[in-house]
């Protein structure tokens, strides 16, 4: 027998509220889990759309905080850019969350400008490319095409008119994978935004260094007032949806933090109150006050950690399951990073130190001789 | 009582006063005593005299209002860490055993050498050795309801030799026993403390108990009492 048998021992008196503890600490965790790694997710799966494509810097308006940027209007900026040092090409993009037929969830529908860079990481794996700019076709991806029903050469309808399949395509980003693309001049034309874009996608040449790359982004500041040029990374991070799932996820943590220390604080008073006499003879033969502190942290420390660690199977459960729902798919793809799930670890031993606290000081306080009479 | 008469005292007092409930209550006052290491002292006197007070003050479970205590040659108010100082030298016996109840046997003398600074198995062995010793051998996974009032009290000396003190303090060790069980306990008791060297002080209300100890020191409201005086 040592601290740690024994503090496993006390818990087990009394399985009933060692459950309800365990179980509340549990719950709190497995939305912290489930919220942080969607949140997350979220924001590595849009970046990751971005880089696969392989664009370098995006182009867009400075006051643009949706989950895309407005529409603007892109002539004359795209020939500015253009003329900029290591460009190879500046290509448009629309994009739009739409309904696609009538029982299926909503999906992303891509405008890419016709044979720009931005088509060559896809790979088709039915049909074929669109033809002509204005050919009334899609492809999209292959989760798109499980989730709407639709093989090649099937008609889709969106906003009110029909296009044909032409292919079905796989791409590394699920985001991409989930969604129809067609050609820029097409969505500009059913999205009613001729000649706009909601962002400007930036080649440059293999030769461009970190040091181009900065004076790119210095030179839109200076020449073209409204105007940001930002890496995808840092697109995504001005992105209002994924800034509220963070939020939202910050907010549970602190949420779910309180709860359990609290919950703990709790249970561990009330253990301290029920073993008082215990704790009176414990100090009698000889332990030492931090000794009776180690053994209260012990416990509570268990209690959270139980609770941490089924939580975190709990919400890499939940939100396994968010994945596959239909209205989900193909738009979140969570990340639970080994460093997230080692916090969470630490933040539960962090609650069960931090709602100890008080027990454990006031059980090291007692006075053996009063302890002892205490019944 | 002079208690400059024992140079080899391993526990003296002078002056002891202990007062609860902002001094109404005078649970000792003015106690002077000197023990001898190795002896064995019984410490007689009607119910709510201060014996318990006077062991508590002795083993460090509660601090004098005035007066002074040493343990040898060492002042107990320069005592850092009372629960060291008792994990070193005293022992505890009490009328109620004071085991813990969701512990067995073996394990409610080990738990006495929990965060002992390399405690370890040897502890364990330590422990079956003694609890063999006592006539344990078949209780040691026994639980404290399990088992009989001699037989926890038995547990109980386990637990208040094993971290070898020097002192051990019982207060009515035999108070919650029959007339055989408290016999045997105490013959256990004070073989122990001959065979060890070790010194005894005895709260009872037993006068077969008394009788078997080397000294009696008598007590009344709190006072040293002498042996002449009546009984209430
Ligand atoms: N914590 C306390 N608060 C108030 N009064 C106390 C406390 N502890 C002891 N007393 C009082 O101090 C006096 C001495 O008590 P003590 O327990 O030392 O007597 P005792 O000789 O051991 O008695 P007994 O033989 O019944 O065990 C009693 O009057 C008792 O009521
Ligand atoms: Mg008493």
């Amino acid at each position: 027998m040592n601290l740690l048998s024994l503090a496993f021992g006390n818990i087990y008196r009394r399985p009933a509220r060692a459950g309800l503890t365990v179980s509340a600490i549990s719950l709190g965790i497995a939305a912290v889990v489930a919220l942080t790694g969607i949140a997350w997710g979220f924001e590595a799966s849009w970046q990751k759309a971005n880089d696969a494509r392989g664009t370098d810097l995006i182009v867009t308006r400075i006051a643009s905080e949706n989950a895309m940027p407005s529409p603007f209007r892109a002539e004359r900026v795209q020939e500015a850019l253009k003329g900029y040092p290591h460009v190879r090409q500046v290509v448009g993009l629309l994009s739009e969350m739409l309904s696609v037929g009538e029982n299926s969830p909503p999906v992303f529908v891509f405008g890419w400008a016709s044979g720009s860079y931005l088509w060559d990481h896809l790979k088709l794996v039915a049909g074929r490319w669109s033809g002509a700019d204005t050919e009334p076709v899609v492809v999209i991806g292959s989760l798109a095409a499980e989730l709407l029903h639709k093989r090649v050469d099937d008609t889709l309808e969106i906003e009110g008119q029909q296009f044909r399949v032409a292919g079905i395509f796989e791409s590394p980003a699920v985001i991409e994978n989930g969604a129809v693309v067609m050609s820029l001049t097409l969505a500009q034309q059913i999205l009613d935004k001729p000649g706009k874009v909601n962002i400007l996608n930036v080649k440059l040449d293999e030769s461009a260094a970190e040091a181009d790359l900065a004076a790119f982004k210095a030179r839109v500041h200076d020449t073209l007032p409204g105007f940001v040029a930002i890496t995808s990374g840092e697109l995504v991070g001005k992105n209002t949806v994924v800034r509220i799932s963070k939020a939202m996820s910050h907010a549970t943590i602190l949420i779910a933090g309180l709860v359990g220390a609290l919950v703990v604080f709790n249970t561990m008073l009330m253990s301290i109150n029920e073993r008082t006499r215990e704790i009176g003879i414990l100090l009698t033969v000889g332990w030492q006050r931090r000794t009776i502190m180690k053994l209260v942290f012990s416990e509570s420390v268990i209690l959270t950690l139980a609770g941490g660690l089924i939580g975190i199977v709990v919400g890499i459960a939940i939100t396994g399951i968010l994945e596959h729902l239909e209205v989900m798919r193909g738009k979140i793809d969570a990340v639970f990073s080994p460093a997230f799930l080692v916090g969470v670890v630490g933040l539960c031993v962090l609650l069960g130190i931090a709602g100890g606290l008080f027990p454990a000081l006031k059980a090291a306080r007692l006075r053996p001789a009063q302890a002892l009479w205490h019944e | 009582m002079n208690t400059e008469s024992f140079p080899d005292a391993i526990v003296r007092a002078r002056a002891l006063a202990l007062h609860f409930d902002d001094g109404e209550t005078q649970a000792l006052d003015g106690v002077d005593i000197a023990i001898r290491a190795g002896e064995f002292v019984a410490v007689v006197g009607p119910s709510g005299c201060g014996k318990s007070s006077l062991l508590n003050i002795i083993g460090t479970l509660e601090a004098p209002t005035t007066g002074e205590v040493f343990f040898r040659a060492q002042p107990y108010g320069g005592i850092r860490d009372p629960s060291l100082f008792r994990r070193q030298h005293i022992g505890f016996i009490f009328q109620s055993f004071n085991l813990i109840p969701t512990l067995n046997a073996l394990d409610n003398v080990v738990v006495a050498t929990i965060g002992v600074p390399g405690a370890g198995s040897d502890q364990v062995a330590r422990a079956r050795e003694l609890l063999e010793k006592l006539g344990l051998r078949d209780r040691m996974a026994h639980f404290p309801n399990k088992m009989s009032g001699g037989e926890r009290q038995r547990v109980a000396i386990a637990r208040a030799l094993i971290n070898t003190p020097d002192l051990i303090l019982a207060d009515e060790p035999t108070g919650s026993l029959d007339s055989a069980n408290s016999a045997a306990v105490l013959t256990l008791l004070t073989d122990i403390q001959k065979e060890r060297g070790l010194t005894l002080i005895m709260a009872t209300h037993d006068p077969s108990v008394s009788a078997r100890a080397d000294r009696i020191i008598h007590m009344r409201d709190g006072k040293i009492a002498l042996p002449q005086d009546p009984a209430p």
